[in-house]
């Protein structure tokens, strides 16, 4: 059957690669052909762009494998305990010998400093207005989930010169990415770094990456997360004073408070209806299978919901569809049988699917977690408005809704009208200068001061993901021959033929995707897009509780008419009941809903 | 001008004719046709009769509305608030003996309750309640009836070989007859064999008593007569009755019950369990430790009891049942609706509902132990209202003790059958005498 799956998909990618080679990229192509295009795409870049970072992979059929996902990620796939879990390596899409660290001088060259001044700086704020704030805080609260390099190394700091004229206030230092210790340092290759959270689509930044860190955000009773008068509880250390005690919260503001409390109140509406449906259940069991709902669903709304709403056209609207539910409907069962049966995922979807690799172990990879690297995104104004009467009650900014001031946030607003604000108000537009400034001159909770932008830079360079020429040429896209190709705005292209004097080749990845006119109704770049309809395919491919494992043994079956039956908004609407009425009429939770008061209408 | 409600097509009426309402005569109004049930199944005949009320009420709305039955029209009425309309106003002005029902139901009970009206109604009612202990938490006599279950459903076991449909009915007709009228009649199958072949008649709606009732309720008046005081038949004398009554007459309805409609509903839910290992647990862990022969562990299963009840809520064993106005009614909104206007029920449909009832096509016992399913108006089998069933109790009890005896001894195993699993959508109709079951221990 496996020849057969691969004579199709071989050809498609065959004719494929001559139509793109002739000119032609997908996008321009109409629907049917670009979804076929499209799938060609992810052939070749499932053969070419995956490659193991581990050393210490293993091949022997597991016994007793958990129902449930366990606590740290171990024992999720079949074969391999140790996959995916947390503290293991993060993986790459480009071999080891495109990985390697830019070293000084070229780790700097340019100043990361400059580049951040000189194209991040927003000037005026460029809205995205297909989308609402609260698609800008999902994605973090996802990554949240998928990836995390932990604390960096306070005792390798690097300075960042700073040119004539700039204003920041004192010397800028970065520390260094916290080392790999697992890794022999002699063996030569490039540096990797390893995840502090589960690198699977399981929700751990509710749930947490260890046991320990689960336990005490558990209320002990019917599988329930703690909720104090509808809050998460707070951290205990006075640093992280008025920031939620939750599985990931570095980076914290209300956009994530929003979305951690959201989905814990889901988790537990969840347990209730699996305490009714089997009262003897333990409270363990309950909050095992409780979370593998919770975290299905949180997929389900990312690739059906969010995905094609950043994504905004008809083929992404039908190709995420299909990623989850697949393209043949219901009633062709015996096509879908067939699809299935040779594993074409487009027939009936991945979900539920054979689990698959695609020649490297599962892991969240670095060039992934470069192309989300969304900053725009966020505002640096919020208008905090009465959902009710639509009336301004306070302007307020970013720096005031963040950090040790978000639990103050929350009680002074209150859930309703914050989220009203993320669901009616515009993010930013995924492009050059428009950063939020207040990340660019931003103090982080342990005191350091950063410019994110400056950063956004740095990481890249230090982590060995490549330049924006580079880059497109591991997955197989043209290189950008000239400045005056790069962006369609002529000022910005010649400022950054300055910045990178006349050097093309030397742009940078962050720089490059934000400088790319995206294809029509896209939200970010077609470089950007290769890596995610690689992973966000891989993410759900390659964990068996999105294809081999999901079945109603394991998920229960009011589990999965739960995952099946609820959107972003139903999840909304059954916490904050009063907010139905700015979804009404809304297709999507995370374009702009209807605005409350005489001029009532979506933003 | 009189409001009227809508009035589905010439067109529509002969589609719900010939998918609806035929079918359902067809298959046998009182006893079902084995051979015709096997071929409807194979055909999808329920399927296709829920997919063209579906596809009714999609497009003549929330109301109820007339559509065409073969030769007069009838009021389909969908809505829960109009079915409780309905029902709690029945026996007056919706009286249950609409033609179709009254002359097949003549063949073996023309003496029945629900055929009853005005005052002969009333005092045959609270002598069914009387002795059905319709009002009561639990029947006086269940001790006896748990034991009485028990013993059957390890007889059965002890066949030591796989279970068919008329196995089980056998072992529930003779609990029936124990329960009813006593051990004197448990290997009376005569009283079996004459109700069956009355039924039969029945479905020929000769409207008259069917050759050989005479005899049948003359064998019954005997064992009334002889009452047994740990049978239903030793609560007569006490019950409120006059000489219209006629008790060897009521209890004609509780033997096909109990013998027939109880045992089909319980065989399903055995299927539906064996393919649902996480509710056979809750099963099971429900009834941990615990003794059968314990009233208060057979009425604290609850959730076995919500199994019986969404199996039969899945599989009605009426699938349609009619009301007739006995004289003009004005609905809610001031439609008039004529005396001697059919109202018709489809509980096939009502049951299935997918845009009312979010579990529509899976098992959800559940449902009914903590959810609203217990006062939805839409679950009509065992009706709702003043002639809602009085053996509705006694009935759940009886599968209670039954099953939880079967399941707490041995693991059911579809040997032959439908495969049911959680995460498909439950077929519309289970063929009893295409399953076999074995049970392993």
């Amino acid at each position: 059957m496996a020849s057969i799956r691969g004579i199709i998909t071989g050809t498609n990618a065959a004719v494929w690669r001559t139509v793109n080679k002739a000119g032609v990229p997908w996008h321009k192509l109409p629907g049917p052909a670009a979804a076929l295009n499209l799938a060609a795409l992810r052939e070749d870049l499932r053969h070419d762009n995956l490659h193991d970072t581990r050393d210490d992979v293993e091949e022997a059929e597991l016994e007793n494998l958990p129902a449930y996902r366990t606590y740290d990620g171990t024992m999720q796939d079949p074969y391999d305990a140790k996959m995916g879990s947390a503290q293991t390596r993060f993986g790459r899409n480009f071999p080891w010998e495109a990985t390697a660290a830019e070293e000084p001088p070229r780790l700097l060259t340019p100043s990361p400093r400059e580049v951040s001044r000189t194209v991040f700086w927003r000037d005026e704020f460029q809205p995205a207005t297909g989308l609402n704030v609260l698609a800008a805080a999902w994605i973090q609260f996802q990554n949240h989930g998928w990836f995390g390099h932990g604390t960096n190394d306070p005792d390798r700091v690097v300075e960042i010169e700073l040119a004539e004229g700039d204003d920041w206030d004192g010397e800028m230092l970065i520390e260094r990415t916290t080392a790999d210790r697992t890794r022999d340092p002699e063996d030569g290759r490039p540096a990797t770094y390893l995840n502090k959270v589960t690198h699977w689509w399981d929700g751990s930044a509710i749930y947490g990456s260890s046991e320990d860190q689960n336990r005490v955000m558990r209320s002990g009773e019917d599988g329930k997360m703690l909720l104090i008068d509808g809050k998460l509880p707070l951290e205990e250390d006075p640093v992280l004073a008025g920031i939620d005690r939750t599985g990931f919260n570095d980076n914290y503001w209300v956009g994530l408070a929003l979305l951690h409390t959201l989905f814990v109140k889901e988790h537990n509406a969840i347990c209730d209806m699996l305490k009714k449906t089997y009262p003897s259940w333990s409270d363990e069991k309950l909050f095992l299978t409780a979370r593998l709902v919770n975290a299905a669903l949180m997929a389900k709304i990312h690739t059906v919901e969010w995905t094609p709403g950043i994504l905004n056209t008809p083929v992404l609207q039908t190709g995420m569809h299909a990623n989850w539910y697949g393209a043949l409907p219901e009633w062709m069962a015996a096509a879908r049988f067939l699809t299935k049966a040779i594993d074409i995922e487009a027939g009936a979807g991945i979900i539920g699917s054979e689990l698959k690799h695609h020649g490297a172990s599962f892991a969240i990879t670095e060039e992934f977690i470069s192309v989300y690297r969304l900053h725009p995104l966020i505002p640096d104004d919020y208008p905090i408005c009465d959902h009710r009467t639509g009336e301004l009650i306070e302007n307020v900014e970013f720096n005031d809704v963040m950090g040790n001031d978000t639990r103050a946030a929350v009680d002074k607003f209150g859930w309703t009208d914050l989220m009203y604000h993320f669901g009616t108000e515009y993010p930013g537009k995924i492009t050059l200068h428009n950063h939020p400034r207040a990340l660019m001159d931003h103090t982080r909770v342990t005191g350091q001061h950063l410019d994110l932008g400056t950063v956004d830079i740095f990481r890249d360079r230090e982590r060995g993901v490549r330049r924006y020429n580079d880059f497109r040429e591991q997955l197989r896209m043209p290189r950008i021959t000239s400045f005056d190709k790069l962006t369609p705005n002529p000022d910005w292209n010649a400022e950054l033929e300055e910045l990178y004097a006349g050097n093309i080749d030397d742009v940078d990845l962050q720089v490059g995707l934000l400088g790319e006119e995206p294809p029509e109704g896209f939200g970010f770049s077609d470089t950007a897009f290769r890596i995610f309809i690689l992973m966000a395919s891989r993410r759900l491919k390659s964990d068996r509780f999105f294809t081999r494992d999901y079945t109603p043994e394991v998920y229960t079956a009011q589990g999965m008419e739960w995952i099946d039956k609820n959107t972003m908004a139903d999840v909304i609407i059954r916490h904050f009941p009063e907010l139905a009425p700015a979804l009404e009429g809304s297709a999507n939770a995370f374009a702009p809903w209807r605005k409350a008061g005489p001029r009532s209408g979506a933003a | 001008m009189a409001i009227d409600f809508k009035h589905a097509s010439f067109a529509d009426g002969v589609l719900f004719s010939a998918q609806v309402a035929v079918p359902n005569v067809v298959q046998g109004l009182f006893r079902k046709r084995a051979p015709v049930v096997s071929a409807a199944t194979l055909v999808h005949a329920d399927q296709l009769a829920y997919r063209c009320t579906a596809a009714l009420v999609r497009k003549y709305g929330a109301d109820p509305f007339y559509v065409r039955v073969v030769a007069e029209e009838a009021l389909l009425v969908h809505h829960p608030d109009d079915i409780r309309r309905v029902l709690e106003g029945s026996p007056a002005p919706f009286a249950s003996d609409p033609d179709a029902k009254k002359k097949g139901m003549s063949a073996f009970q023309p003496d029945a309750l629900t055929l009853s009206r005005g005052d002969l109604w009333a005092q045959r009612r609270s002598f069914a309640e009387a002795v059905l202990d319709t009002r009561k938490p639990t029947h006086r006599l269940a001790r006896g009836f748990a034991a009485i279950a028990i013993a059957e459903a390890d007889a059965l076991l002890d066949l030591d070989r796989p279970i068919t449909w008329d196995d089980l009915n056998s072992a529930f007709q003779r609990l029936t007859r124990r329960v009813v009228l006593g051990d004197a009649a448990t290997d009376d199958v005569k009283i079996t064999d004459q109700l069956a072949a009355l039924m039969d008649a029945g479905n020929k709606m000769p409207g008259k008593p069917a050759r050989g009732y005479v005899q049948f309720h003359a064998l019954l008046q005997e064992y009334v007569d002889t009452p047994d005081p740990a049978a239903l038949t030793g609560l007569f004398a006490a019950a409120p009755q006059d000489r219209e009554t006629d008790p060897a007459g009521q209890l004609i309805h509780w033997l096909f019950a109990m013998g027939d409609t109880l045992p089909a509903n319980l065989f399903r839910t055995l299927v539906v369990l064996a393919g649902h290992p996480l509710a056979l647990a809750e099963v099971r862990a429900e009834l941990a430790g615990k003794r059968l022969t314990t009233v208060k562990t057979v009425v604290g299963a609850t959730y076995l009891a919500g199994c019986i009840q969404d199996t039969m809520r899945l599989w009605p064993t009426t699938g349609l049942f009619g009301r007739v106005t006995t004289t003009d009614v004005r609905f809610a909104n001031g439609e008039l609706v004529p005396a001697g206007t059919q109202v018709l029920i489809h509980n096939l449909f009502n049951h299935r509902n997918r845009t009312r009832v979010a579990y529509a096509d899976r098992f959800a016992p559940e449902e009914w132990v903590s959810g609203g399913a217990a006062g939805d108006w839409s679950f009509n089998f065992f009706s709702h209202g003043p002639q809602g069933c009085p053996g509705a109790g006694l009935s759940i009890f009886l599968g209670q003790a039954f099953l939880g005896r079967l399941l707490t001894r041995a693991d059911p195993v579809v040997e032959s059958g439908p495969t049911l699993r959680p995460g498909k959508p439950l077929p519309y109709s289970i063929d009893l005498a295409s399953l076999t079951v074995s049970f392993g221990r």
